[in-house]
């Protein structure tokens, strides 16, 4: 049985798979996820951000304690990493050799599957970083 | 400025107790507290509780208790913080005493986990990142704390040994409380042997499922059974989301709500002599130390290797056993934290006893979502 | 050649070729079922590609066509259809072509449809394109070539029936690397290989798949598009044929009287195995990362049920530049790690597991 709620992610899916992000017209600061008002300023004059499908890994971590729906994905690695102006954290993918999973190291934006709503219901596709090894 | 009295402390096991209901959890806890401070004449009941409606799918849950405590009726509440919900919980029960709405205000906390087996537990906690966007992808709580001990200990330079020493203390510090959930004693091997749940945090530096219930009266009026007072509180919001903070290593609510409660209280940082504080995957307890500006940055654990903070140190950390030795209770935690102040200030009914005046409980919900932090003075 | 036929208005104005990391060799799973040992060697397949275990026919569909429109330097708002040919589509009903078109921006004014005719859906696809661009309908139209190709486990198809992916934006000849002088379609009624409805894994005809079906259909419509047009095989500097192994494109070449020294430079197969919608097309993709202006480039997929599509193409002056600003296939066949059987059983679902605990 599906339990997932549909609209709920596709309101936000252009940003799963694009990372469209803000950027501040007054401090000029980019944020993600998209807000109405900067988190850093407070202005409400704000404009679309797209960030490059290229950047740097800044710190990461491999997750085991997961829910039985992702157990396949175990263990998923998820780092936080600069996009650009943007500071984003995201699932991790394509790891086979984590002995060169540094600090610093390039990722690129990939879309991959985020989740499985069971067998019958529906997919969620989003962005993922594949380290560029 | 005594604003509020803490009369009654009920203060339950936090173990998994199969054999009780939410429900019956707190209304056992709040008769304890009533019971130690021979008062039922209550007005208010708030409840504290972070998941009872995603596992035990029950809304209104004070309504329920109230039902079975008092049954003509009274002023209920529901508060959900997170990890702060206890201590936020607090703050209001003090804002209805000032504002006169309440005399006699019950504050209970309660959750219950063995509900369900741990996967569910683990999907829990992406209710407490931002669930639209990091939910979906899977992005836990606890990988969060993860990625900031990783920060932490680089910035700092120090290694997995040293972050393994807070749960050793937390382990030493809980087995002489009676209600923690675990009262024996570990070593930095055994942390150190555990699995990674998210490297570089490991099993036993993470909290076990547990069940708990805790409720404090607090009141407008000194009674014959006050055991301290509340002298300020505060809750500021943060960022939900991880990347949205400044620094990942400052939890910037918890710096403001320290902040605003020492200035509330006219109180020098120096005179608090006991503190608890929520120290999710232990780095919460050295991120949030830090953040509170009593400690400074990248002292926490060379001071803990000292041999700093135990009972009878100019400043003692989490007596209780913090989320590893007494437990996390997840909403339920800051009712514990409070009643532990009041209980280790005055060495309530067997409860060791820190000699100093002023104790700080600091919470937070997620990581940086929200901060409580509440000032408590020995009577 | 005389005649200037339609197609000659349109063509490759972008391509992007993606094969996932993970590779399994066809020795583990011959020793896996007790195969006979010799069949990665009759087969000319050494190894097959093996999708990770949060990919799909979309999300390698979008990776191509991420790198096709990095070439194209189009705007994606002026691609007005976005075709997905698979036999893999992660739902049975409810496209995929349409969340490709979301996340590169391409939406809402476009057609969009997932395409099925077992491996030849994509180049149906493509001819379809053609015609759209051809007549002024739209600028652009984006073809997706992909699949997750199913295999009964044990079956000989699972030593090839592998994942990747294959994309190209069709436009206007001017701005394209490549453009499209002719193209000839041949199908039948041939039931060589099928799938029915609610089944997990595809059935062949064995050798039927071979004569009547594979070289049938690709000799009918490679001589159709050699009648129609006049070119000889000698016209043609590369050919490239559906690849179900590493063995028919050769033998196919060798009935039309190609030789193979001209099949080689586009044959993935060997070292990626089937990957189906994206089969020849990858073949097609390799060959643009490295022809030269004025090479002519025979192309021919074919489809089970059954048909196939015969293309004439030139490489233009723009190919170097084009080649340029998108990654190499040859950096996706290149950059692999070899998996066990049981990693790739997980990855490919093969694996019966129950739903667990969830809110």
């Amino acid at each position: 049985m599906a339990k997932l709620s549909i609209p709920i992610f596709w309101r936000v899916r252009k940003h799963l798979y694009t990372l469209e992000g803000r950027k501040c017209l007054e401090c000029g600061r980019a944020h993600f996820p998209p807000k109405n008002s900067c988190p850093y300023c407070g202005s409400t004059k704000l404009v679309e951000y797209y960030p490059p499908k290229k950047g740097k890994l800044l710190v990461w971590t491999k997750l085991y304690e997961t829910c039985d729906d992702r157990s396949a994905y175990r263990p998923i690695y998820i780092g936080l990493l600069q996009l650009g102006e943007l500071r984003v954290v995201l699932p991790l993918t394509d790891i086979h050799d984590e002995g060169k999973l540094k600090p610093g190291i390039d990722v690129e934006l990939v879309l991959r599957r985020y989740i499985e709503d069971g067998d019958t219901g529906l997919i969620y596709y989003g962005l993922k970083a594949r380290p560029i090894f | 400025m005594t604003s509020m009295y803490i009369s009654g402390l009920g203060l339950l096991p936090i173990d998994r107790h199969y054999d009780k209901s939410l429900t019956q959890l707190a209304l056992e806890a709040s008769r304890e507290a009533l019971d130690s401070a021979g008062e039922y004449d209550i007005d208010t009941i708030i409840i504290a509780s972070n998941y009872s409606t995603l596992l035990q799918r029950q809304s209104m849950l004070a309504s329920l208790v109230a039902e079975e405590l008092v049954p003509k009726g009274l002023q209920v509440f529901n508060v959900e913080n997170g990890g702060a919900s206890g201590l936020a919980a607090v703050h209001l029960a003090r804002a209805l005493i000032k504002s006169g709405l309440s005399r006699n205000v019950l504050v209970i906390g309660v959750d219950k986990q063995s509900d369900y087996p741990q996967s569910i537990v683990n999907q829990t906690s992406l209710t407490q990142v931002n669930y639209e966007y990091h939910g979906v992808m899977g992005v836990s709580l606890a990988s969060l704390y993860a990625l900031s001990a990783s920060l932490y200990l680089s910035k700092h330079q120090l290694n997995e040994e040293d972050l393994a020493l807070w749960p050793v203390v937390m382990h030493e510090n809980a087995v002489d409380v009676r209600h923690a959930q675990f009262k024996s004693k570990i070593t930095v091997q055994n942390v150190l042997q555990s699995d990674y749940i998210s490297a570089p945090i490991r099993v036993l530096h993470a909290h076990a499922q547990a069940d708990g219930a805790s409720a404090v009266l607090l009141s407008s009026n000194k009674k014959e059974s006050t055991i301290a007072t509340v002298e300020a509180s505060h809750v500021v919001s943060g960022k939900v989301e991880y990347e949205l903070n400044e620094d990942p290593l400052h939890i910037e609510p918890v710096e403001k709500a320290v902040k605003t409660v020492l200035m509330q209280a006219s109180l020098d940082k120096n005179l608090i002599g006991l503190i608890e504080v929520l120290d999710m995957y232990s780095i919460g307890g050295p991120l949030l130390l830090e953040s509170s500006g009593i400690i400074p940055k990248g002292e926490t654990l060379k001071r803990l290797k000292e041999g700093r903070f135990k009972l009878g140190d100019s400043v003692a950390i989490n007596l209780s056993g913090g989320i590893k030795g007494r437990g996390f209770v997840e909403g339920a935690t800051g009712v514990y934290q409070i009643a532990e102040t009041a209980a280790f200030l005055s060495g309530y009914r067997g409860y060791k006893q820190q000699s100093t005046d002023y104790a700080l409980a600091i919470g937070v919900g997620g990581l940086s979502s929200v901060a409580a932090v509440v000032l408590v003075k020995r009577i | 050649m005389t005649n200037l036929f339609p197609e000659s208005k349109t063509g490759i104005v972008g391509w992007g070729g993606y094969v996932p990391i993970y590779r399994i060799k066809l020795s583990e799973i011959v020793k896996m079922w007790g195969m006979q040992e010799s069949l990665p060697q009759i087969l000319n397949v050494e190894e097959k590609s093996v999708d990770n275990v949060d990919e799909d026919a979309l999300t390698m569909g979008f990776e191509a066509a991420r790198i096709a429109l990095e070439r194209a330097r189009v705007n994606p708002s002026l691609i007005n259809a976005v075709f997905f040919g698979t036999e893999s589509k992660p739902y049975a009903v409810k496209p995929s072509a349409t969340v490709i078109a979301e996340a590169l921006g391409i939406t809402p004014v476009t057609m969009a449809s997932d395409l099925e005719f077992a491996c030849r859906a994509a180049s149906e696809a493509l001819r379809a394109s053609i015609g759209l661009v051809s007549s002024g309908m739209m600028k652009y139209a984006l073809v997706i070539g992909s699949d997750t190709a199913q295999a009964n486990p044990g079956d000989v198809l699972e030593l090839t029936a592998s994942s990747g992916a294959v994309a190209f934006i069709i436009g206007p000849k001017e701005e394209s690397a490549a453009y499209f002088e002719a193209s000839y379609s041949y199908v039948t009624d041939t039931p060589d290989f099928w799938r029915r409805a609610l089944s997990p894994y595809p059935l062949h005809g064995e050798g039927f798949t071979g004569e009547p079906a594979y070289f049938a259909h690709i000799v009918g419509a490679v001589k159709g598009l050699m009648e129609k047009t006049g070119l000889k095989p000698t016209d043609f500097d590369y050919a490239v044929f559906h690849q179900p192994n590493g063995r028919f494109p050769l033998k196919v070449a060798q009935k039309l009287g190609i030789p193979k020294e001209k099949v080689l430079p586009g044959l993935v197969t060997p070292r990626i195995g089937n990957t189906y919608n994206a089969s020849a097309l990858l073949g097609l993709a390799k060959i643009l990362d490295q022809a030269k202006p004025g090479n002519r480039i025979l192309v021919a997929p074919f489809g089970s049920g059954a048909g196939s599509d015969a293309y004439s193409i030139v490489v233009t002056d723009l190919v170097e530049e084009k080649r340029r600003n998108g990654t190499l296939l040859s950096f996706f066949i290149e950059n692999k790690v070899n998996v066990s059987y049981s990693t790739y059983a997980k990855n490919r679902g093969l694996i019966k597991r129950i739903d667990g605990w969830s809110l």
